[in-house]
């Protein structure tokens, strides 16, 4: 038995808007670092975010019974008791920064502005750089909705946890920086990607790859070591028991622990390993797989999030 | 690392903190005039819930039909109400025939974005069809999986208040059913009637606190 209320379209969002905020985060960051290279990659994952949050959002509107209400969000989304109406207003104003960053971030945009504005000539990185900042903020509160969306419902045992949002917040980083990764690769040609920064990206990539297995880790032991004399226990148990050796072990370990964590985690290391070498094939590879592996999780974690039967639990208690 | 680098990142995170806890506490502080007008506003002056007889239903499902004929649901609405089967260790059935609990604390409500689920007199928890956008949060937040959908939107028992029954009169599963399993009124008098004649009493579940309870003559 599996949760089959929310299935594609709320997973593919969560995933979609999590890469998207990692995505803008690390791009701010490349920016940051140095703020008159890679003018290509920060503008091109900054649109990558922008779009990846915006398909994911339109998914959502769309699985809504009532699409057409669902975007009157004053109206729809004015209830500040639920998490969704936190997670729609930060997305929303996630994808209106992200999108003004995007757009003065392309390298033939920002040059007209400089040209033809003084003021923007004297002030224009700085804005820039507040811009992202904001663009930075909105993203880490993006990333951590998606999980507390999940952990706030209250209804499913496996997401009644703050390790869920921890979990969601730093897969949504490595799915991000996995993704500025792939357009740094796209790009090598016409924006190389200086090693310097290259190096940091993998640093970057070992300790979130390390920190997810740890919350991975830790969040199926307590959900496997959840009190069996409740039905919330039962249910935590069975659910974190479809991922580790039930019906969906088999994606699980394939696609989550491989490809997502094990895949990105060996590449990166050999690419600090390698120097100054070419790694942009060892990068790619790693990339795919932590998209491929994050994508995963999303879809597994809801799909594992069943309910408890606490009707029939206190039905048998009464029966014993 | 140069010394801007090393600002710019201080700047980054620096900032990302201190907006990220301004969002959080506007969050608090926001849901919490929401949850003080909600109480108090007084409609929840007497609880009504049911109290289900696991030793007179015999699952004939009258119940359910019923509900679906009076409260005229559609082909793709799901019924409202459900029978659970258990067996003894002697292998006799026991069943019970349940719907929304019309919790103390309804976590539908809570989670609801567009505010479409409010507590109104009798305490019932009731979904304005209007308003929902179908969004489905509030199966996810129900411990007893009790909002369903059709095509319109959220679709869960409010006691026949869309059928034209008052809020505290017996709802139509209730009279539907000649067995005597179902009983709807102020709860805290069923339950005190139920104890008053030694019949074993237990709520349903503890979470959202539930109006509803089993009982049995022992
Ligand atoms: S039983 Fe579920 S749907 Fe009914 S009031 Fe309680 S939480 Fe809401
Ligand atoms: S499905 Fe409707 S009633 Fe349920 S949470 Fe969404 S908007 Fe509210
Ligand atoms: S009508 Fe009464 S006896 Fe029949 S299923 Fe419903 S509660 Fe049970």
């Amino acid at each position: 038995m599996l949760q089959l209320v929310w299935t594609w379209q709320p997973a593919l969002y969560l995933f979609l808007g999590g890469m998207g905020s990692g995505a803008f985060i690390m791009a701010t960051g490349l920016f940051l670092m140095d703020k008159t290279r890679h003018r290509l990659i920060v503008s091109t994952s900054m649109w990558a975010a922008v779009i990846s949050l915006g398909v994911g959002l339109m998914l959502l509107v769309l699985e809504l019974i009532n699409p057409l209400r669902g975007i009157l969000l004053w109206q729809s989304f004015s209830h500040f008791t639920s998490w969704m109406t936190y997670g729609a207003w930060g997305a929303f104003c996630a994808l209106v920064v992200w999108t003004v960053s995007a757009f003065i971030a392309v390298p033939s945009v920002n040059n007209r502005l400089v040209e033809k504005w003084g003021w923007y000539k004297r002030h224009g990185t700085k804005i820039r750089a507040v811009l992202g900042v904001i663009g930075a903020a909105l993203a880490v509160f993006v990333a951590a909705y998606t999980g507390m969306l999940l952990k706030t419902a209250g209804g499913v045992p496996l997401w009644d946890t703050p390790l869920l949002p921890c979990l969601f917040t730093v897969s949504a980083f490595d799915t991000g920086v996995a993704l500025v990764e792939v357009v740094a690769v796209v790009l090598s040609k016409k924006d190389p990607l200086a090693h310097h920064e290259s190096m940091i990206m993998k640093r970057i990539v070992v300790v979130l790859v390390v920190l997810e297995l740890a919350v991975l880790w830790v969040f199926l032991w307590v959900m496997l070591s959840a009190n069996p004399t409740t039905s919330g226990g039962q249910a935590a148990a069975s659910s974190a028991g479809l991922l580790v050796n039930g019906s969906l072990s088999v994606l699980f370990w394939s696609i989550v622990v491989v490809c997502g964590l094990v895949i990105p985690l060996t590449m990166a290391i050999c690419g600090l390993a390698m120097g100054e070498r070419n790694t942009r094939h060892v990068m790619a590879f790693g990339a795919v797989g932590a998209l491929v592996g994050g994508c995963g999780l999303r879809f597994l974690i809801l799909a594992a999030g069943i309910h408890a039967d606490v009707i029939g639990d206190t039905m048998s208690n009464l029966l014993l | 690392m140069n010394d801007e680098t090393t600002m710019a990142r201080r700047t980054l995170v620096k900032g990302v903190i201190a907006i990220g806890s301004c969002l959080i506490f506007a969050g608090v502080t926001q849901a919490m005039p929401a949850r003080a007008e909600e109480a108090a506003s007084g409609l929840v002056d007497v609880q009504y819930g049911f109290m289900v007889n696991r030793r007179k239903c015999v699952g004939c499902k009258n119940c359910v039909a019923a509900c679906r004929k009076y409260n005229k649901l559609s082909d793709d609405t799901p019924d409202r109400r459900r029978i659970t089967e258990r067996f003894d260790s002697h292998g006799k059935k026991y069943r019970v025939s349940t719907s929304c609990m019309h919790c103390d604390d309804p976590n539908c409500m809570r989670v609801c974005p567009a505010g479409a689920i409010s507590k109104v007199d009798a305490g019932i928890v009731q979904v304005d069809k209007d308003l929902c956008i179908g969004c489905k949060y509030c199966f996810q937040a129900c411990p007893y999986e009790v909002p369903r959908y059709n095509s319109d939107s959220m679709d869960k028992c409010d006691c026949c208040l869309g059928a034209g029954v008052k809020p505290g009169d017996q709802p139509y599963c209730v009279s539907a059913c000649k067995f005597g399993a179902l009983s709807y009124g102020p709860i805290d008098d069923l339950v005190a009637e139920a104890e008053s004649l030694n019949h074993e009493v237990v709520r349903v579940g503890d979470a959202c606190e539930p109006n509803c309870y089993i009982t049995g003559e022992v």
